[in-house]
């Protein structure tokens, strides 16, 4: 514990910590993988797995060459091929029956989960996918309770993505194709969904949102809501000497995270919001309805003079303002 | 003390090139690249075919642009991205992979050398390993401004000296009103014609290096450092306050606002930022045939190079204290503010995370799923603080008798160094959940536990007013003192619910949740929220048996023969929400009944001027009995809680008073096969709060959303989207009295008279629309042409209305009444089509065209200006504002590009 409190503590003391933890962590796990690959794979001890078999899909193929030979190059394909057991998904993994089916050359004969119940699916995809704590939360999480299946947003031969197997060429296609209320946030004022010239986002659905499960409500990738915020806006963070506690419970008790139609995303003008919280008791600063150009109303309003919304760690900073 | 933050920039450097070197040493390893390996013989089959060796592909895009923008301010067109005009490189891809190799190398670049470009480089051996790195910038510009001020160090910004000694020349004493076209702001005016120009942006850069290990096939390690800088300038302001009107004998004439006695009640420049946040995260996790857990750390460290902003007044050279009390004091506090020759503030500190979570779940059954997870953190900050001013003309016992700070610029007359700020939390998941076919139940227990453990440090007062005058918690805060609070709260939320299919066509689903908020030092410690939730999902095969479709539904194309199926859904969905507060705590406040004939002085200290004939005996009354003349005031008698706010006491905040939420929505879907799909929805969200009390009172929102796809069989996708989303919520606020229309109330006093009530409403609206069709080449059709159209269309209105209910008293404070705002309107469209032939196997050319009109018309930043300055009848006061701003243009962009693909 110690070493902890010193960690934080007494910051200068510590940065060999820091250095340590750093370091020491990383290369931990990078000598352990680099060895996994400079030695011989017959010498080591996963190297009974890197089978290297050739009949993948040997017998799939005279039917459904161009199937079997893109299986061959994504991650379930190459799961079949090097890796044993329960982490090997071979073309028999997913469409049981499949000896029958080779015989007959029936349809109706093998098991094709495109065809399958949600349930069905979902079973046959968390037999491997449920050790993760990526889907930690999917058992009566949202997705799940709307009946969505894995073949909702992931294709296994139909991808449209290089990552993940996606059914759609981005994350967020795959996500708005469902929640078409969130598209129109790409276009608003202020968005956290901007899009570069070539289209793609940077601030994407999975940077806050955890599709199979998260940990918060909502799906959110952390416990909290402000957690996630976090991660990009570690200023914001504190904790401060003066918090302002509505900003420290909630980021979205003034801001809209999607989209807004007013300037920082906020959910509504900016001293409009403040407003509705604040009347104030001290005469020297009374809260008025105001006009347009009144210097409350321009600008970023209240947070013209009131700059350290998001707390202040100056002695004189009590009202946030510097 | 103060964080030496540079000392780590040498730690991370050789954490960077170790961990560079590592990766070296991986990715070149013979193995990685598949040269050494002696593959053992294949189990099953046996003569194997000849290994594919590794191989590279990749993909070349470059491509050269005109880029032209119309407009006063087009900033807003590159607010958060790069559009470069000439030759760029759009698009790089590189992979060494191979179908007999569970080794791998990706590489893929995009917008190369932009400002927004990423960079991703993936390598590992499949099943075992896997290392990423990824680089990624994001800009954010925020327009050009201009200002006096100049930064000539970090966190430093002077302002000529020159310049400051004219301006302080001009400067009026006292209470004399600055004049719109006086020498003082003729001349600054005219000095910031010429000043510097700054471009005002951000750019966000983050680099990620990730590595997971498979240590055998039940335990997993993985690793994550990330690294973010922040680095640039941002509009930041610093204020004097306004004060309105001119006192006067009570009931005093409407007279010209204050803000026109000032030089300048605010400054706005530029935050000069320069942040960095160190991420690190470990963590592994195991799993058995039925079981699975984990634990994961993380330590996230945020450095700010720049921890103090200072700047100079543009308006001084010399410092001076503002208006004393001993000068008749109707004047004092409204006059010589912002008086001080630099002012300086903090911003924001160096602070630490650490996060420890533990989880686990295991299947009972088949069916039966428990899980829980446990996260402990702890937030700390201990960053050195600044001395309450920089004023040396400040003398803080001329404000309070009794303070025994003599010199305010001195640290060491701080009560504490530092805040030693800290802050643990606990946070708490666990869920039981059960599945079968046609039955479903859950329950789910979440907590999160806030415990603010920084010590509470009491402030003897502080310098505000532009570092004018000393604010001191008998003169200033009644009384209480100027002190921490520590916000503590718990936030608790369970649910159960249960799903059951009645009929193979319709599912019912029905959940409660209670979720409880405690809080310390707020309105409300206890709230409680009770809510129900119901479902009714309905399927119907309208081209078969009626029965729900047992097809999940894919993005996959209709097989040939394959009969289409036409499907229809429709989703009900209804949740109602009752919080409410246990109690709602407010400062006992006075209510002063206009009927009262109490002659002065008056009893209970209710002020002569809420009385009918304004304590005055033989005067007309001033309202009759009954009438909204009453109001609630703080008199000497009035005792204060510590850790109530200071607030009106029938203000009711919105985020812990009673409240009711209606949430339903109405989902149509229509799918014709895997092709076809039209889906049409519609839901209301309203929350109704307590009508009488002030605050919110309601926020009520609707959407509607109809949408269209098609595949085509020729490859060809087209979708068409249109929603409608309006808003419309109404507060009610309050406005004061004149400073002097109640001399009786103490120190610094406070009246809520009702006449003074205004109400405001904004609706709101948004209507979007979204058409595009993409015809690509897919599985042999449309060989070699690609097209893509994508047209969406976006309008925002707001319409905002106040109104009074009551006559606002005559001895209001100026805009204590409504006053119209204009609507805000904002248009944008954008309209991108790309257009590709493939030439040969390799080769691929387009073009694209791209126009993107952007319209925003909105008064809140219509009329700014560098000087914004009001003219003696004018509301605006003056403020030096930096005018980085964003505002309508037209953008037109037309594109060639070359695809080369190996």
């Amino acid at each position: 514990m110690n070493i902890v409190k010193s960690l934080i503590g007494r910051l200068p003391a510590s940065s060999r910590l820091v250095k340590l933890l750093i370091i020491a962590a990383f290369t931990c796990i990078l000598i352990i993988s680099a060895g996994q690959a400079v030695f011989p794979p017959a010498l080591s001890q996963s190297s009974q797995k890197f089978v290297g078999r050739e009949d993948v899909g040997k017998d799939c193929k005279a039917c459904h060459s161009p199937i079997v030979d893109g299986f061959a190059t994504n991650s379930h394909g190459k799961s079949a091929k090097f890796m044993d057991g329960e982490r090997s998904a071979s073309c028999e993994t997913c469409h049981a029956n499949s000896e029958k089916h080779v015989k007959t050359g029936k349809k109706e004969d093998i098991v094709s989960p495109a065809k399958m119940s949600p349930k069905d699916i979902n079973s046959s995809c968390l037999q491997c996918h449920s050790q993760d704590k990526h889907t930690f939360g999917w058992a009566g999480g949202e997705h799940d309770r709307k009946d969505m299946s894995c073949l909702s947003c992931h294709s296994q031969h139909h991808s449209k993505s290089e990552e993940k197997l996606l059914a759609s060429f981005t994350t967020e296609e795959t996500c708005l194709r469902c929640h078409t209320d969130v598209r129109k946030a790409m276009h608003q004022r202020s968005t956290h969904l901007f899009r570069t010239e070539q289209r793609n986002m940077k601030v994407g659905c999975t940077s806050c949102h955890n599709p199979h499960g998260g940990e918060g409500k909502k799906m959110l990738v952390a416990e909290t809501v402000n957690n996630p915020c976090y991660a990009c806006h570690a200023d914001k963070r504190g904790p401060f000497l003066w918090e302002h506690a509505p900003v420290r419970e909630n980021c979205m008790s003034c801001h809209t995270p999607h989209g807004s139609n007013n300037a920082k995303l906020m959910s509504s003008r900016a001293h409009m919001s403040c407003q509705q919280c604040h009347i104030h008791m001290l005469p020297r600063h009374s809260t008025t309805a105001g006009k347009p150009l009144d210097i409350w109303s321009l600008n970023r309003g209240c947070v013209n003079c009131h700059a350290q919304i998001h707390g202040s760690n100056h002695p004189g900073g009590r009202t946030l303002t510097r | 003390m103060r964080m030496h933050t540079d000392r780590f920039r040498p730690i991370l450097c050789v954490g960077f090139v170790l961990i560079a070197c590592v990766i070296a040493v991986l990715l070149f390893a013979p193995n990685a690249l598949g040269q050494a390996p002696e593959t053992p013989k294949p189990r099953a089959t046996p003569k194997p075919k000849p290994k594919q060796p590794l191989k590279i592909t990749g993909t070349v895009e470059i491509g050269a642009q005109i880029l032209e923008t119309q407009g006063a301010y087009t900033t807003k067109f590159e607010e958060v991205r790069d559009v470069p005009k000439g030759l760029f490189v759009q698009n790089l891809k590189l992979y060494l992979e191979s179908v007999d190799s569970p080794y791998f190398i990706r590489f893929r670049g995009t917008e190369l050398r932009e400002r927004d470009q990423r960079i991703t480089l993936d390598a590992g051996r499949f099943g075992k390993y896997r290392a990423q790195f990824v680089w990624d910038q994001t800009p954010h510009h925020f327009g050009t401004g201009q200002s006096f001020l100049v930064q000539t160090a970090p966190g430093f910004y002077s302002v000529s000296a020159t310049l400051r000694a004219q301006l302080q020349t001009l400067t009026l004493p006292d209470s004399t009103r600055t004049p719109a076209t006086g020498p003082l702001s003729t001349l600054v005016r005219q000095e910031l014609l010429t000043a510097p120009l700054t471009d005002v942006r951000l750019r966000r850069d983050r680099a990620i290096f990730r590595q997971s290990y498979q240590v055998s096939d039940n335990v997993e390690l993985h690793a994550q450092f990330s690294w973010l800088r922040n680095r640039g300038t941002r509009p930041m302001s610093a204020g004097t306050f306004v004060r309105r009107n001119f006192a006067g004998p009570p009931p005093a004439p409407i007279a010209p606002d204050l803000g026109g006695i000032w030089e300048g009640i605010g400054q706005e420049f530029l935050e000069p930022i320069d942040q960095r946040t160190y991420d690190i995260k470990i963590g592994s996790q195991f799993h058995g045939k039925r079981w699975s857990a984990g634990v994961d750390y993380d330590l996230s460290l945020f450095r700010n190079l720049i921890s103090t902003l200072t700047f100079e007044n543009p308006f001084r050279t010399t410092n001076e204290e503002g208006c004393l009390p001993a000068i008749p004091p109707q004047t004092c506090g409204a006059t010589n503010r912002f008086r001080t020759v630099r002012w300086q503030s903090d911003l924001a500190p160096n602070n630490e995370s650490q996060t420890i979570t533990f989880w686990a779940r295991v299947n009972l059954t088949t069916r039966t799923q428990v899980r829980g997870l446990i996260s402990l953190s702890q937030w700390t900050q201990n960053d050195a603080f600044l001395p309450y001013t920089l004023n040396t003309a400040i003398v803080p016992i001329h404000w309070d008798a009794n303070t025994t700070v003599t010199n305010p610029t001195d640290v060491n007359q701080l009560p504490a160094k530092s805040a030693n700020a800290k802050v643990r939390s606990i946070n708490q998941q666990y869920a039981l959940v059960n599945r079968r076919n046609t039955f479903q139940f859950q329950a789910q227990y979440r907590s999160q536990s806030v415990d603010n453990r920084t010590p509470l440090i009491i402030f003897p007062g502080y310098a505000a007013f532009g570092d004018s005058t000393w604010r001191a918690a008998r003169t200033d805060f009644f009384g209480l003192p100027i002190e921490n609070l520590d916000w503590d709260f718990r936030r608790q939320n369970a649910e159960a619910g249960f799903e059951w299919e009645v009929l193979p066509q319709l599912t019912w689903k029905v959940d409660y949740e209670w979720e409880a908020w405690n809080r310390k030092n707020r309105d409300v410690n206890r709230n409680n929220e009770h809510s129900i939730r119901n479902r009714l999902d309905f399927e119907y095969n309208l081209s078969g048996d009626g029965k729900r479709s047992s097809a999940a539904p894919t993005s996959r194309k209709a097989e040939e023969g394959e009969s289409i199926l036409t499907t229809l859904r429709l989703k009900l969905d209804y949740t109602y929400s009752n919080r409410r507060a246990l109690a709602y705590n407010t400062q006992a406040l006075t209510f002063c009944a206009a009927e009262s004939t109490v002659l002065p002085p008056p009893v209970g200290g209710c002020p002569p001027a809420f009385f009918n004939n304004n304590g005055v005996p033989g005067a007309p009354a001033g309202a009759p009995a009954g009438s909204t003349q009453a109001a609630w005031v703080i008199t000497p008698q009035t005792i204060f809680k510590l850790g109530v706010p200071t607030e009106f006491n029938l203000l009711r905040r919105y985020d812990q008073n009673d409240r009711t939420r209606n949430d339903a929505s109405f989902t149509l879907e229509l799918l014709r096969g895997p092709n076809t799909s039209f889906s049409a929805s519609y839901r209301y969200l309203g929350d109704e709060h307590d009508k009488n009390f002030y605050g919110r009172l309601f926020n009520r929102s609707a959407f509607l959303d109809v949408e269209f796809t098609h595949a085509f069989e020729s490859g060809a996708y087209l979708y068409a989207n249109y929603s409608r989303e309006t808003n419309r919520y109404t507060y009610r606020d309050l406005a004061h009295l004149l400073p002097t229309a109640n001399p009786l109330i103490q120190g610094v006093f406070s009246q809520f008279p009702i006449a003074n009530t205004w109400e405001r409403t904004s609706r709101s609206s948004l209507d979007s629309f979204n058409f595009g069709i993409n015809a690509a080449p897919q599985e042999g059709k449309l060989k070699d042409w690609q097209f893509d159209l994508a047209y969406a269309y976006s309008f925002t209105r707001d319409r905002i209305s106040t109104l009074n209910p009551y006559a606002v008293r005559a001895d209001s404070i100026i805009h204590a009444g409504a006053n119209p705002y204009p609507d805000t309107v904002v248009r944008r469209q954008d309209l991108n089509l790309v257009v590709s032939r493939r030439m040969g196997e390799k080769y691929e050319v387009g073009v694209r065209y791209w126009y993107e009109p952007y319209t925003q018309d909105d008064f809140s930043y219509n009329v700014l200006q560098p000087y914004v300055h009001g003219t003696s009848t004018s509301d605006t006061p003056k403020y030096l504002f930096q005018n980085a701003r964003y505002g309508s243009y037209h953008a037109n962009v037309a594109t060639v590009f070359l695809r080369y693909s190996f």
